[in-house]
């Protein structure tokens, strides 16, 4: 026979000030587990939700990011021109941009300098991104012009990056005559005519060409026969792979970093646990003895005094969530390592988090639970009544 | 002051050496882990105070990862008070995986060691170590196009020996034919100083100029420029007058102290001072409620004990202070644990953090932690002492304790 559940909570009840400082500590871990995993949530989610499954974008062989990819003019060409899986407009045009990338310094408000990604993008840039991007304060740059527009978060946090301000790229003074808004991390870039970079910044090569390509195109069998091709050799992937691809080192890192703090700040909380619960146990030596003298069994009371930790942990990854909530939904910048640039996003806490953040408290709870609720079920009934 | 019954202190400690144990440990655990997140932000700290405050970094203005034209070279070392320059490029090769990450710059094999010779050794070369290895080493690399220097941890981390070929893979220098490219290991150097990371391989620039010029690259430039200035000359004059030459292009450069550049990188890794105090903020208090719980936990189960020596006669500060003594002295214990292991593991984490060439535990933080043992114990310490003192003994002499 079990004993009731309310057992337990009363138990948590009655030693509350120590069951609290008990959850606190849990909850402590929790948050500190949580609001990593948020900001890695961020950042992935941030790169992930820009990146569409009918866009391609072709990188020089080898190339794992447009940082270190360059394809030459002539190649583009030929490569836009040549390729049947690149989906063309009414007037037979294809649905393809060169563009050239490059992370630039900027100085941030606080005076720090860090790399920001340019993005030297054609008309047809935009008509392939459609609805994601849009102007939401002045105009877009005219093509043939040194006009930039700049990211929204960008404008936000650098110097020098609102409408009417000058960018000068190495000589050549650029005008800022708009702020973006565009899905994912490349809202967080600096646009302007492809040519005018080029010439700018003394670019030889594009970094990459992004097409729209037919629905039903099979990313693999492509790669395997672009890799093949003599003329124009590149790599092909999907903008949905590639964008998952760029937060991979980052992510790796965040993911170790909270696991090596939860490990870490866990094993005092459940130590932390186990105190509370060894001093209930001895506390209630007495009642103990009781329970079993009345014919509850030795599982009955391992499980009751269990149930108790996880009840504290449950209640401790609760409060724990409640600290990291405020901070979904809360913009950021870092460095991203795969790209390095500096990333804007925003911090998310996701349903998933939540579950696994709780999780991660009960998990506790039941581990700093598991000694003493053992230490109770083989107390012997006799000594046990005979305490006091 | 009347007398305190000392001797409870040590007993009452043994006697319950469970809730002893885990109190120190939690402590020991807490307190590891905040020398830990500290010497993470020292360690950047110390890799921008570490720096030559007599060398000079030229890079682009513009960005960087743009390179500077080959003819910089000298027009820099045409600018008084500059005393030697190098070249230094990224090679951003892999060797085998990513996930074996490691630096590598081409740089002037005649120059790039002399001018660097504050901060490494050659301490190996084809005929072994000992006096003369660095002399036959770099004898080697002139000898060889493909020569490369590299860090012992290179050596220590993939068994690389002098004499073996290493092939990297190309992510920035793609070869036409699709191959790796090759390098001579010629010697091996040893860092003079924390912050120079022993994980490093510097090779010949002009391999690198070379063999892209046969592939049709004509102006390969260089990603950055290192200056060493002359005895008395003023950094600030040379960087502006540097900078100056090329002020109307063809590229703009941003010449920086060391210091300035290596904060470049620490500040790119964003708000990492901010992130490890929000950690440690956190680490603190969680310690903070375990202690106090286990405290006024020990106190409550001993109302019975601290009547009878009220009873007996023993004024209340002498029961405070028995529980204070004993708080105290598990945190600080605990601290002494967590310190020490944190020094203990200083040497084999700097060899696998490659992020943090300069992780090294400085006796202040591990002092630090012990000064935060000590609060720890003295505040778990005082709600159980004022509780004990403000028992009556005849209500605690009552309670089943």
């Amino acid at each position: 026979m079990a004993l009731p559940l309310s057992y337990s909570w009363r138990n948590v009840v009655v030693r509350r000030s120590s069951a609290l400082l008990t959850m606190l500590g849990i909850a402590l871990t929790v948050a500190v587990f949580g609001g990593i995993l948020a900001l890695r949530e961020g950042l992935t989610t941030s790169f992930e939700v820009g990146g569409a499954s009918d866009r391609a974008v072709y990188l020089r062989p080898g190339a794992k990011s447009e940082g270190e990819s360059g394809i030459r003019r002539e190649q583009a060409e030929i490569l836009i021109k040549s390729r049947p899986e690149i989906v063309r407009d009414a007037s037979g045009a294809p649905l393809a941009a060169k563009e050239v990338y490059l992370a630039v310094y900027m100085k941030t408000l606080d005076g720090g300098q860090t790399n920001v990604p340019l993005r030297g993008i054609e008309p047809a840039s935009l008509t392939l991104l459609g609805d994601d991007a849009r102007i939401v304060e002045g105009r877009w740059p005219e093509w043939g012009s040194d006009e930039v527009v700049i990211g929204k978060p960008l404008a936000k946090r650098m110097q020098n990056a609102n409408v009417g301000d000058t960018l000068t790229l190495n000589t050549t003074p650029f005008k800022v005559v708009g702020i973006y808004q565009c899905l994912g991390a490349q809202g967080g870039e600096v646009w302007g005519d492809v040519e005018r970079m080029m010439e700018a910044l003394d670019r030889p090569f594009f970094q990459r060409v992004i097409a729209r390509v037919k629905p039903d195109t099979d990313f693999d069998a492509l790669s395997d026969e672009l890799a093949e091709d003599k003329r124009v050799p590149v790599d092909v992937f999907s903008e949905k792979a590639y964008m998952s691809k760029q937060t991979g080192m980052s992510g790796a890192m965040f993911a170790l970093l909270a696991g090596l703090l939860t490990i870490i700040m866990g094993a005092s909380a459940v130590v932390g646990a186990m105190n509370t619960m060894l001093a209930a146990v001895s506390g209630r030596t007495h009642e103990i003895g009781v329970l079993l003298a009345i014919g509850y069994s030795r599982a009955a009371i391992f499980t009751t005094f269990l149930l108790e930790s996880a009840v504290i942990g449950l209640f401790g990854g609760l409060l724990g969530l409640l600290l990291v909530l405020p901070f979904d939904g809360m913009e950021t910048g870092l460095v991203n390592w795969d790209t390095f640039t500096d990333a804007s996003f925003a911090l998310r806490v996701s349903a998933g988090l939540a579950v696994k953040s709780v999780g991660l408290a009960f998990l506790l709870g039941i581990i700093g639970g598991a000694l003493p609720a053992w230490r109770a079920s083989r107390m012997r009934p006799v000594e046990a009544l005979r305490s006091l | 002051m009347g007398a305190t019954p000392w001797k409870l202190v040590p007993r009452n400690l043994m006697a319950h050496k469970v809730r002893s144990g885990l109190t120190v440990l939690s402590v020991a655990i807490a307190l590891f882990l905040l020398c830990f997140l500290q010497t993470i932000v020292t360690s950047l700290d110390q890799a921008v105070k570490q720096a030559d405050d007599n060398r000079l970094v030229v890079q682009s203005a513009v960005s960087l990862f743009v390179n500077l034209p080959l003819d910089y070279q000298a027009k820099i070392e045409s600018v008084p008070g500059v005393d030697a320059t190098s070249k230094m490029t990224w090679f951003g090769a892999v060797y085998q995986d990513p996930s074996n990450f490691f630096a590598q710059f081409a740089v002037d094999h005649e120059r790039y060691f002399d001018l660097y010779s504050k901060e490494m050794e050659i301490v190996e070369g084809p005929n072994g170590s000992g006096p003369g290895a660095r002399e036959d080493a770099l004898a080697a690399l002139a000898a060889e196009r493909r020569g490369c220097i590299i860090g012992r941890g290179l050596q220590r981390d993939f068994g690389f020996q002098v004499g073996d070929t290493v092939p990297l893979l190309p992510s920035i220098y793609a070869k036409n034919d699709g191959s790796a490219w090759d390098f001579v290991v010629c010697g091996v150097y040893e860092p003079l100083k924390a912050n120079v990371d022993d994980r490093t391989l510097w090779f010949r620039h002009d391999y690198l100029k070379e063999t892209m010029f046969a592939q049709g690259v004509e102006d390969l430039g260089v990603s950055t420029y290192a200056v060493n200035l002359a005895p008395g000359a003023s950094a600030p004059a040379v960087i502006a007058q540097i900078d100056g030459l090329f002020d109307a292009g063809p590229q703009r450069t941003q010449t920086v102290t060391e210091a300035a550049f290596q904060a470049i990188f620490v500040n790119m890794m964003g708000n990492l001072p901010f992130l490890v105090g929000s950690v440690g903020g956190a680490v603190i208090f969680a310690l903070l409620f375990s202690v106090v719980n286990t405290m006024s936990m020990a106190a409550r189960q001993r109302q019975h004990e601290a009547g009878i020596l009220k009873a007996l006669g023993f004024a209340n500060g002498a029961v405070s202070r028995v529980f204070f003594v004993e708080s105290v002295l598990i945190t600080f214990t605990g601290g002494l644990f967590g310190a020490g292991l944190a020094l203990l593991t200083s040497e084999p984490f700097r060899r696998s953090f490659s992020m943090f060439p300069g992780y090294q535990v400085l006796p202040a933080t591990a002092f630090g932690a012990l000064g935060i043992s000590l609060v720890v114990g003295v505040l778990a310490g005082l709600a159980p002492a004022f509780s004990a003192a403000r028992t009556s003994p005849v209500a605690a002499l009552r309670s089943e304790g």
